[in-house]
């Protein structure tokens, strides 16, 4: 027989467990510091994917994340980019976040410049080309790793190729495809070659770029985005048909309209970005967090392209590079 | 001689147990020893797995990362460092895929590298190299490290052809890990292991196993022996296995070595003294790899099982001599008390025999009696000497027989073959029951005969009393309905092979015989049945069967010699009735009966067919008056139309019982509107569900039922029902319409429907205001002054009143004045051909202008088309029912909107 001491101190053991086990599983998720990551652009562009897939990997188990896409890309206008970043404000001001991770430019250009310079809200930025003195970054708030496409050997194998020094670029008429031109442009001056620069705003215009090409020794292609009615399909058939020289590309959804390409990783970003943002999470200040380039990318053959405009590249070249799937036109829809 | 063999093997048990502890202390020592050393060994060989699998990815990493991807210095480099550090690794390989598109630029390429006859191989089972039939794409070695000129006879050697490794090498790509799996035959050593790793195009290994698997390079190949592995490291004879397990292993783990000490000793050693286990399990990338390792066996061992060898023998030839010994003894001992139990056995039979009542007698072979117990001399009444110089059979001549058996008793074969108990009677009146049961040896060979005789005389007379009991009317003494039913059975029978014979069945029942009870009491009506029985048995003895079939009820069977005798028969019986009194001392009876018959045709089959015809002949007889003899025909309609109704009967009970019933609705809308209806009135009718899921109206069964009497019954389950569905629509939008419900004759003569109803409105809560009842004009003038009590009951109680069918009876408006009515309803004959007909036309105009002159309502039933709702409006008529409104449907889908809609 249990006296009425005994009996107590089973009642208080079984309140004891019963109360602790569940108030610490709530305490364990109720503590999930929260990420707030800011896309530039939509789910479904390819290299945003990339970049968000990298991010939640590297980030799962560590924080409570929340998404906001400003869709600038479809909705480049703007009054929608004002509304967008006012949006994303407001989301801020409101659920209070530990980190924001934002990707690519126009997060940073009218979310973090503008409004959060040297806050006590750290932010981790990624997907930015090539440079991030426009912003005036770093800030005291601010780390991030900043995009570098590989275009030094891109050239150098294009040459090597077609032994010309006569190159055009084809790209959208965007303010980021003349910054990438610019940096093409540069290098290819080191490397005497001269690079023409044809903006396209119509897919018609990419059309009959693509086509006065041929007066050329080789093609650079720049990214479709920007350009007005592109059609994926059409584009990879009217370049079978076309093409008669060497086009190479950084742009991984340009592959079924480019021969040859050294192209960018977006989940390199992504996995920077969240590694970061944990650093930041476990206490250190972004100041403290040098910014870092990309490292990453890789190589691409079509060969089917390769095939049509009769270029013969080395068996090193040819055994090394990935080969483009002949069902990729849609790599280049988003 | 048994001491002295008994102290040997005592000494050899303590010798051997001796030697037994002496070589357990060995062994537990060993295998401390051994589980101490084992785990460092295992994880030596552990780590030398890894640190080839770490080489490995190694390899991999670099190739991914290079620029030019594979590099032959390179590989050749790490491999021999691998093969330098682990001497198991026995060889090192590159595996390249090849487009065969490719083969020739790729093949000159291979020239750089110091192979100048490049060429895709496959590898027989013999173990031989053979070129290979053009491939659309190959997985071939094209780096093999140590190169020798044994081994680069391989270079070439397409993996894709070995079925094992290609699934691996597949695996190894689409998971980008590294895949263990057993060597193919005839390639490297059967025991060794294929460490696989894979390697892809371009800088970057893909992310997804799709594109990992469209852009795969090759990859890189380990082969370490396993049996090189352990040899450096496991104790001489140690029993050890290795398997690996992988996806590609059809059946788990795939043995790659195995070995085990099979010496016989060794195997008995191992179940008396288990050797150490030891279990290991080795994740080998996305494969695992299984050691088994057993203790070796020690000397000491071998000693103990000589030993214990030497005390089993001596133990056995102990145990065998001894057993022997007392399974005689034992033996001896048995057969005497089996002598012993077989002398009492046969002294209690006997003893038994002489006290039983049964009698008993045994013969030998040659059925001479040996044996007759006392009760056998007192029932033979015979001495026992003098029975024992008689046979059997003499014995049972005395009896006769008392069944129809095929038993001789003057022959004893048929004796002695009897199948079962026999009665028999003896000369002295005694009833006896024989049973005679064969003796056979174990062989089957006869013996002799054993008959057991029992005085049954008591039972037997009881038996005959409670069978004619049973067969028997107790008043009467005549034939019961059982004997009257056998009898039909048996006449059927043989009315096939006697056809000349006619024979007529009948019921006869008795009218007004209540009324003879009533008056001069029960022991007169009993007086009367037991003169009439006999009156009628001394009249048709030599005719037929009579039975009393219950009560007043008898059952005739006349039978003749042709039709013109039954006929005569027949007409004797009618005359009979007509003229039979019974005389009481205060009073004289007129009886006279009522005659059902039918003539015994081919077409009967059975009792029943029979009997039901005579049944409705009989119902017949009573339909057409008193004191009748009615012959069924099966040509009169009549009798057609009671043989349909009577099939109603089971619908309708079962029906009733199981609440099978349904109820629909119909409208009754005002004529106000000739196109759009908003009813709130509804008629409830009754529908019968049948057997296939399709509802009946009730007109057929109707009649049916009004005839034997169940209308009473259907009208009090329509009425629970319908106030039940009626309370379920309180709260709904039709919880204020009106229903009427339709009475028959029989309840307008139901003195207690009133305090029915009465319970069933408070049951139910049914407001009385919201039903009205429908009588039809015959059922009220047939019941006059009955319905009029029930009409003014229930329209005390709330309840309106409708008349129904008005104008197909005697339609005398003088009867409406002393009718309280609510509701005239015209009869659908005349409003259904009101466009046509002139007649009809006048008939509605003027029972209408009737009611309407007594202030009562006017209903129009069978409106079918609008023309009809016109003239009705026209004529000013209230109210209408038909087709043209709705038709009827269950009345729980009242509350479907859908159902509503139709009826608007």
């Amino acid at each position: 027989m249990l006296n009425r001491t005994g009996l107590f101190a089973i009642w208080m053991v079984c309140t004891i467990t019963i109360n602790a086990v569940p108030s610490d599983q709530v305490l364990a998720e109720e503590q999930l510091p929260k990420c707030l990551y800011v896309s530039s652009y939509h789910q479904g562009y390819v290299w945003s994917d990339g970049i968000e897939a990298g991010l939640r990997q590297g980030l799962r188990g560590h924080c409570e994340i929340r998404q906001f896409d400003m869709d600038t890309k479809r909705r480049k206008d703007a009054g929608n980019i004002q509304s967008a970043a006012a949006n994303v404000l407001d989301l801020i001001d409101k659920w209070k976040p530990d980190v924001v991770i934002t990707s690519d430019d126009n997060a940073a250009k009218f979310v973090v410049a503008p409004y959060y310079r040297d806050s006590e809200l750290p932010f981790v930025f990624c997907g930015i080309n090539w440079t991030v003195e426009e912003y005036g970054f770093p800030y005291e708030n601010v780390t991030g790793i900043v995009e570098i496409a590989p275009i030094t050997p891109m050239l150098q194998q294009a040459f090597e190729i077609t032994e010309g020094r006569n190159a055009l670029y084809i790209g959208a008429e965007t303010l980021s495809e003349q910054k990438n031109f610019q940096r093409i442009f540069e290098e290819a001056q080191d490397l005497n070659i001269a690079i023409e620069y044809r903006p396209t705003a119509t897919f018609q215009d990419w059309i009959d770029a693509y086509q006065s090409a041929n007066a050329y020794d080789f093609v650079v292609l720049g990214n479709h985005s920007g350009i007005e009615n592109w059609d994926a399909t059409e584009a990879a058939s009217q370049a079978l048909q076309l093409a008669e020289k060497l086009t190479v590309t950084n742009h991984e959804r340009m592959m079924p309209v480019a021969t040859l390409g050294y192209t960018k990783m977006p989940w390199e970003h992504g996995e920077w970005a969240a590694a970061a943002a944990r650093q930041v999470l476990s206490g250190t200040r972004p100041n403290e967090i040098p910014l870092a380039t990309s490292k990453l990318w890789d190589l691409w053959v079509n060969e089917q392209m390769l095939d049509i405009i009769g270029l013969r590249i080395s068996q090193k070249l040819l055994r090394k590079a990935k080969k483009l799937p002949i069902e990729t036109a849609e790599l280049i829809n988003n | 001689m048994y001491k002295l063999l008994l102290t040997t093997i005592v000494g050899i048990l303590v010798f051997s147990f001796g030697t037994y502890q002496s070589a357990r202390h060995s062994h537990v020592l060993e295998q401390r020893e051994f589980t101490r050393n084992a785990s460092g060994i295992i994880n030596r060989i552990h780590s030398d797995l890894l640190s080839i699998v770490s080489d490995m990815r190694s390899m991999g990493g670099a190739h991914q990362t290079s620029p030019d991807g594979f590099n032959y210095a390179q590989h050749e480099h790490v491999s021999k460092a691998l093969i330098d550090r682990i001497h198991a690794v026995d060889a090192s390989v590159r595996f390249d895929a090849i487009d065969h598109n490719d083969l020739a630029p790729y093949a000159t390429e291979l020239r750089d590298h110091g192979i100048f006859s490049f060429q895709p191989k496959t590898l027989t089972r013999d173990g031989e190299l053979k070129p290979l039939p053009v491939k659309e794409n190959y997985l071939s070695i094209i780096g093999y490290n140590p190169s020798t000129p044994m081994s680069n006879r391989y270079i070439g050697l397409d993996l894709n052809h070995l079925p094992r490794l290609r699934n691996a090498i597949r695996e190894s790509t689409a998971l980008y890990d590294v895949v263990a799996i057993a060597a193919p035959r005839n390639w490297v050593s059967d025991s060794d292991l294929l460490i696989i790793f894979p390697s892809y195009y371009g800088n970057q290994v893909p992310t997804d196993v799709e594109s990992r698997l469209l852009q795969t390079d090759g990859g890189y190949l380990v082969s370490v022996s396993i049996e090189k592995l352990l040899q450096q490291r496991i104790p001489d004879n140690s029993s050890v296995s290795v398997s690996v397990y992988n996806n590609q292993s059809i059946s788990g783990y795939t043995e790659l070595y195995n070995v085990a000490n099979n010496r016989s000793d060794d195997r008995m050693l191992h179940s008396i003294f288990q050797p150490v286990e030891l279990n290991y399990d080795f994740r080998i990338g996305n494969s695992s790899l299984t050691l088994n390792l057993s203790s070796p066996t020690g000397e000491q061992r071998s000693i103990l099982l000589r030993a214990v060898m030497i005390g089993l023998i001596a133990l056995f030839v102990y145990t065998v001599s001894a057993s022997a010994v007392i399974i005689r003894q034992r033996s001896v001992k048995n057969l005497a008390e089996k002598d012993k139990a077989i002398q009492r056995e046969k002294e209690r039979a006997l003893v038994t025999l002489r006290s039983i009542d049964d009698a008993v007698v045994t013969a030998d072979k040659n059925n001479a009696i040996d044996y007759v117990n006392p009760a056998a001399q007192q029932l033979l009444k015979l001495h026992h000497e003098d029975l024992l110089t008689r046979s059997v059979t003499s014995v049972l001549t005395s009896f006769s027989k008392t069944e129809n058996t095929d038993l001789d008793l003057g022959q004893s074969e048929s004796i002695l073959n009897a199948p079962g108990p026999v009665t028999l009677l003896s000369n002295s009146g005694t009833v006896v029951n024989l049973r005679v049961s064969p003796l056979h040896d174990t062989e089957q060979s006869r013996l002799g005969t054993v008959l057991t005789m029992r005085d049954i005389s008591k039972e037997h007379a009881l038996t005959s009393e409670l069978a004619h009991q049973a067969m028997h009317d107790a008043l009467t003494g005549i034939p019961n309905r059982r004997s009257f039913e056998n009898a039909i059975i048996k006449l059927l029978e043989h009315a096939r092979s006697t056809p000349d014979i006619k024979h007529a069945v009948s019921y006869i029942d008795l009218d007004q015989f209540k009324l003879i009870n009533d008056t001069a009491g029960h022991a007169v009506g009993d007086e009367l049945l037991i003169k009439l029985s006999n009156d009628l048995t001394n009249h048709f003895n030599d005719a037929g069967l009579l039975a009393r079939l219950g009560g007043d009820e008898f059952g005739l069977i006349l039978s003749a010699s042709n039709e013109q005798n039954l006929v005569d028969r027949i007409n004797e019986l009618y005359e009979f009735f007509q003229s039979y009194y019974f005389q009481t001392s205060k009073q004289l009876f007129s009886v006279r009966a009522c005659i059902g018959m039918t003539h015994i045709r081919d077409t009967h089959l059975t009792m029943n067919d029979v009997l039901s015809e005579v049944d409705l002949a009989c119902y017949a007889a009573k339909d057409s008056g008193r004191n009748n003899l009615h012959i069924y025909d099966p040509d009169n309609k009549d009798t057609q139309q009671r043989q349909g109704e009577m099939h109603y009967l089971p619908i309708l009970q079962t029906a009733l019982k199981e609440d099978r019933f349904l109820i629909y609705v119909q409208a009754i809308a005002s004529t106000s509107n000739l196109d759009t209806f908003t009813p709130t009135h509804y008629e409830c009718l009754l529908r019968v569900p049948g057997d296939n899921g399709q509802v009946s109206t009730p007109f057929k069964f109707i009649l049916a039922a009004e005839r034997y009497e169940m209308m009473r019954d259907i009208d009090r389950w329509v009425i629970h029902n319908a106030f039940q569905q009626i309370a379920g629509f309180r709260n709904t939008p039709v919880a204020n319409h009106h229903f009427s419900i339709n009475l028959s004759g029989q309840s307008a003569v139901d003195a207690t429907l009133p305090s029915y109803i009465e319970e069933k409105l408070k049951e139910f809560n049914v407001a009385p205001q919201t039903i009205c009842f429908e009588l039809t004009e015959t059922a009220v003038i047939s019941n006059l002054s009955q319905a009029q009590q029930l009409i003014g009951y229930l329209r005390e109680t709330g309840c309106s009143i409708a008349l129904d069918d008005f104008g197909s009876g005697v339609s005398s408006f003088g009867y409406l004045k002393n009718l309280q009515v609510d509701y005239l309803k015209i009869d659908g004959q005349f409003v259904k051909d009101i466009t046509k007909d002139p007649i009809d036309l006048e008939m509605v105009r003027s029972i209408n202008n009737v009611g309407k002159a007594l202030g009562i309502k006017t209903i129009a039933e069978f409106v079918e088309t609008r023309e009809i709702m016109k003239t009705l409006a026209e004529l000013s008529v209230d109210y209408a029912q038909g087709y043209y409104v709705n038709k009827p449907f269950p009345m729980p889908d009242l509350l479907i909107d859908e159902q509503t809609n139709k009826a608007a």
